[in-house]
């Protein structure tokens, strides 16, 4: 039964998940026994039996050999039938959008890539971007003209600087602080009005830690459709390209063994619009590693 | 068939990111999108029917006598990486 969690979830807030995930996985992992990270591959049972950990991800073979190993052991050694829970707990947080929010499926790559990049530097970011009713009505109402131009809401476009504009493409990142925002401007223009109406966005953003040493600079052009009759957005596609420098936390660490170093690199990022089991039940990165209103109406500069 | 999945996935997940460069002049705002987006070869491991919810996870695997397989991230597998 495949399973794939994030150790927010499972490990590192008070929960009943915790209370099943912890004992199971220390008893595998020493690296958790020793208070460092749950992350990797387990194989257990329903009632809490663990029957292995494995962490070099990247490996698909070892992988295989990894799963075959701990069946066997499941197959020996097989769980005993247990009381479970009936009710989940990830409604005890704000994992899933509320009606009305569009979720955006975000992608990213180092583009163009170098000849000799390693493996991880080909992989692709991804997270979903909330865009929020109150935007959605916020945009509804000064769309009402073709052709008229208007400022995108602020907090979506500084939620797009501070959240999804980041060098996830090697791993996790995070994200940039309300002081790191240099510009985060959307501006959108009315292609055709009406009950269905098209309108165009585009914006300058740049982010920069105080040293200078870490940052992102690109434009973002996007297009959206909104129904104006029912305040939904039908379809939202965007591309952002820019150029990277330093890295995020754990990439930072990574930045030193990378071509390139620290960079710069360049980054591109596709946005589109999804409305699938995944865009219902997993929450954008920043909704882990924030509060609900940090990511909903991020902060930035002396706000 | 996860295991299938699983090595043909992740292998070309990995080798195949950089294909697909596109000039950048004179592309359309989708033509774009589409560039960054994964391909179906690259989008083979989510094939895998994976379990978000650990409650759910558990009861079924209890249900189907099944161990079972645990993918935990900083940063969640499916959509935060």
């Amino acid at each position: 039964m495949p399973y794939a969690g994030e150790c927010q979830e499972v490990y590192r807030r008070a929960s009943p998940l915790k209370d099943w995930f912890v004992p199971m996985a220390s008893s595998v992992n020493p690296r958790l026994a020793r208070g460092e990270t749950a992350q990797g591959y387990y194989v257990a049972g329903p009632d809490g039996k663990a029957y292995g950990w494995y962490h070099r991800q990247r490996d698909p073979l070892q992988v295989l050999q990894f799963i075959d190993g701990a069946a066997a052991k499941y197959r020996g050694d097989p769980p005993t039938k247990t009381a479970l829970p009936k009710d989940s707990v990830r409604t005890e947080r704000n994992l899933t959008p509320a009606a009305g929010t569009t979720v955006v499926r975000v992608f990213s790559r180092i583009r163009p890539l170098p000849a000799d990049a390693d493996a991880m530097s080909r992989s692709i970011g991804r997270d979903h971007l909330w865009v929020y009713p109150h935007e959605i009505k916020a945009i509804a109402e000064a769309s009402r003209e073709a052709g008229a131009s208007f400022s995108m809401p602020k907090s979506l476009a500084v939620r797009l600087a501070r959240f999804h504009l980041v060098s996830n493409v090697r791993g996790q990142p995070t994200s940039w602080g309300p002081d790191e925002v240099r510009k985060a401007e959307l501006t959108g223009k009315v292609v055709t009005a009406g009950g269905s109406r098209t309108i165009s966005f585009g914006g300058d953003f740049e982010t920069a830690s105080k040293d200078e040493v870490h940052g992102f600079k690109g434009r973002v052009e996007g297009q959206l459709t909104l129904d104006a009759a029912v305040g939904k957005l039908t379809r939202f596609r965007a591309y952002a390209e820019g150029e990277g420098r330093g890295n995020h936390a754990w990439n930072r660490r990574a930045g030193e063994r990378v071509r390139g170093g620290l960079g710069p690199f360049p980054l591109v990022f596709a946005f589109v619009d999804v409305n699938d089991n995944l865009a219902k039940t997993l929450p954008p990165a920043g909704l882990y590693y924030s509060t609900p209103e940090g990511y909903e109406r991020p902060r930035v500069g002396g706000e | 068939m996860i295991r299938t999945i699983i090595v043909f996935g992740f292998a070309l997940t990995l080798l195949g990111a950089a294909s697909a460069q596109e000039a950048k002049t004179a592309l359309s705002l989708d033509e774009k999108v589409a560039s960054v987006r994964p391909s179906e070869q690259e989008e083979r491991w989510m094939q895998i029917p994976w379990q978000t919810d650990l409650v759910e996870a558990r009861a079924e695997a209890q249900r189907q006598g099944k161990p079972l397989f645990l993918w935990i991230m900083d940063g969640h597998p499916l959509a935060c990486v």
